[in-house]
Order: structure tokens, then sequence, then C-alpha cells
């Protein structure tokens, strides 16, 4: 009969029905896009939103200023102050955001016997990020458009004089330690594929590679830091500007090119 | 009077369905159809109409949770493949040889290969570029 089979049709499309949606939640749920983030890719993706917010808003407040500016009414002014007062807010978002990511950075490196600068450097990010949220709150309290100019210039002078020279700071050290950690990891990395090839290979026939494998590391290693140390003997200071920053960071990155030269050998014993 | 024709007399009641002024053909009803042997039973139809709008609605909602699926389905299937593409790009840079199955190898692979990508760029010369955000607030 037309309609039994219209009904048995019907219970079987429904079984497909449920059993399709359980297993896209199943899929979902394990695929590798749904997989937890890291503190630092959290932040890191913060800070990225936090600065788009940080465009869109200069723009508002921007054209708000324009309309002010050229009509002078009451609602074009209020309209600015609105306006001015979110992307005021949104320039202490940004700072937050960025200073948290800065920390974050710092956890990824190996601090080795420096733990304590790196406690200082962590406490210090600390009471600038309490600045801004202090400051924030401030913002968020004005009632006229003649009080935020005023925020905005202190603002801009804490900036240069004690949020420039704490973030130069940290970036040089930053530099120097990211550079030392990476100088650890080829240490490592050689010592580990060293290891695992002479327990995989006839020692007669591969000896003498090994020996001269092991003294091009051992250079690339002594050359990356004494270059390292150099670095570190003239980036230290207490107001450190850009281009201290900017020198540092060209020190850093020349040891890091010389570092790469020993991937080449790691590839080689990979292909043994 | 008498009508010659239908020999009536006059005062006559006249059957209007009588025969003789009724030269339509006899109704199909009064036609009388064999009966056919083993003809089967008509259905009820009073009873399926009423349930056809309820399984009308069924359906539609099945075959929206079907669309619904088959897009969870897309969607995780080209994320999938997306990162399946990104670790065949790492595979493809730089290749293990394929005789080797060995685990230790594999992960001694990967760690050179994340060697190579943190000694290709600074982490903080690429994240932590300081903001330069414009404070110059005049009206």
């Amino acid at each position: 009969m037309p309609i039994k089979k219209f009904m048995v049709h019907g219970k079987w499309l429904m079984v497909l029905a449920i059993a399709l949606f359980v297993l896209s939640i199943i899929s979902y749920r394990f695929s590798p896009a749904h997989a937890e983030i890291s503190p630092l890719q959290k932040a890191d993706a913060d800070y990225a939103y936090q600065y788009g917010k940080y465009v869109d808003l200069h723009e508002n407040y921007l054209s708000a200023k324009s309309t002010y500016t050229t009509f002078k009414t009451a609602t074009a002014k209020n309209d600015a102050y609105t306006k001015t007062k979110d992307y005021l807010k949104q320039v202490h978002n940004v700072y937050i955001s960025y200073l948290l990511l800065a920390k974050e950075i710092g956890n990824t490196f190996d601090w080795g016997d420096n733990a304590k600068n790196k406690n200082t450097i962590s406490k210090n990010l600390d009471n600038e990020i309490n600045f801004f949220v202090e400051n924030s709150k401030k913002t968020d309290k004005t009632q006229t458009l003649e009080e935020l100019p005023q925020i905005a210039l202190d603002l801009n002078n804490h900036i240069a004089d004690i949020s420039n020279p704490l973030i130069n700071g940290t970036l040089v050290t930053y530099n120097l330690v990211e550079t030392q950690t990476r100088i650890k990891q080829l240490i490592t990395l050689a010592s580990e594929l060293d290891s695992y090839a002479k327990n995989k290979l006839p020692a007669e026939k591969y000896n003498a590679f090994f020996a001269n494998w092991n003294s091009e590391i051992s250079k690339i290693q002594q050359n990356a830091q004494k270059a390292l140390d150099n670095a570190n003997s003239t980036s230290s200071g207490s107001k450190l500007t850009d281009s201290d920053v900017t020198t540092t960071a060209n020190k850093t990155q020349a040891i890091q090119l010389q570092l790469k030269q020993a991937n080449t050998l790691f590839e080689e014993v990979l292909r043994l | 009077m008498k009508n010659d024709t239908l020999n009536l007399m006059e005062g006559d009641i006249v059957n209007e369905e009588s025969s003789i002024y009724n030269t339509a053909k006899p109704a199909a009803k009064d036609t009388v159809k064999p009966k056919k042997p083993d003809e089967p039973r008509k259905i009820e139809f009073s009873s399926f109409k009423r349930f056809v709008p309820k399984f009308k609605i069924v359906m539609i909602l099945l075959m929206t949770i079907l669309i619904i699926c088959v897009g969870f389905l897309v969607v995780a299937q080209r994320n999938t493949k997306q990162d399946h593409q990104q670790v065949e790009n790492t595979v493809v840079n730089n290749p293990i040889p394929t005789t080797t199955t060995d685990p230790k190898i594999v992960d001694l692979a990967k760690k050179v290969e994340q060697f190579k990508k943190d000694t290709d760029e600074s982490t903080v010369t690429k994240k932590l570029t300081p903001p330069n955000l414009d404070l110059d607030l005049k009206f």
C-alpha cells in the first residue's frame, strides 16, 4: 500500500537524519579546528582583535570630530564626545592586550639562570597593565568633551616617559633571551641526533662523519654564543630608546641566521 | 378532446417522467453493471487526508535537519583538509626517508622543523612591535 511504503521511507529518513546529526557533532568535536588554543595564541588573537577595533573607532572619532568642527551643534558635540571617549578607552585596551601578549611571549623562553630577571619584567608589565586599567576607568567617568583632550595628553606623556622605555627594555631583554634559548635548542637537538644516530648506525662506518659533524655544530654554537655575549654587554642601560631596540634586534637576528646553518647538518643526519 | 397521436384524453394526468416524453438516454446509474470478481475494497481517504499535512511538516523538518548536518560535515571536512594540507606542506619541504617508520626519527624531524621555524624569524620582532596610536585629541 502506498501509505505504508511512505511511512517506512519516512522512518528510515528520520533514522538517517539523526545518524548524520550525531556524526557531524562528533566530527566537529574532534576536528583540529576545534582544538584548544594556547595562552600565547589567545593573547595574540586578542591583541589583533583590539587593534582592529581601534582602527574602526579611530575612523569614527575622526568623522565625529570633523562634523563637530564644521557644524558646532550640541548634537554634533555630544556625538563627538561619545565617539572620542570610546576611542580613548580603546587605546587603553590596545595597550593592555599588547602588554599581556608581551608577558605570554616571555613565558615561552628558557630563562635558565635569569629567572629573577623574568620576574622583574613580569612585575613591571603587571604594574603597567594596572595603570591602563585604572586610567580607562578615569576616562569612563568623564562627562564632557573638554575633559578628554587632557586625559589623552596625560596618557601620551605617560606612554612616552614610562611605558615606552619599559617596553624597549623588555624587547631588548627578550631578544637576547630568545637568542640564548635558540642556542640551547641547538645544543639539545644536536645531542639528541648524535646519540640516536650512534645507536642506530655502525660506528666504524660513521665515526669520522660524526666527528666532523660535531665539530661543525660546536663551531656554530661557539660563534653564536660569542656574538650573543657581545650583544649582551652593549645592550645594558636604564632608558633604552627605539634605536637601542633596533640595534639589538639586528644583532640577535644575525646570530639566529648563523644558527640556521645547523639546519643543513641536522637534515644530513636525518637522511642517513 | 382526444389527442390522436398520444392516445390521451383531455384531463389525463401526464407523467413527465414517462418514456413518452423522455427521449434522453436512460441514466447510467440505472444500468446494471456486472460485478467484477475479487475487486479490492477502496481505501477510506478521510483519515489519510487528516494525516498528510502533519506528515508534510515532519518531512520538511527532517530535510532541514539533514541539510544542517551536511553543512556541518562540509565545514569540518574543509577544516580537516586544510590541516592535512599544512602537514603535507611540512612533509614536502622536509621529506623524511619513506622507508623510515621509526617514531623517534619522526619526532626528531619535527624538532628540526620547529628549530627551522624558530630561527627563521624572531617571535619578538614579529609579534611585539609596539603600537603607535594617535593621542593628539584637539577640538
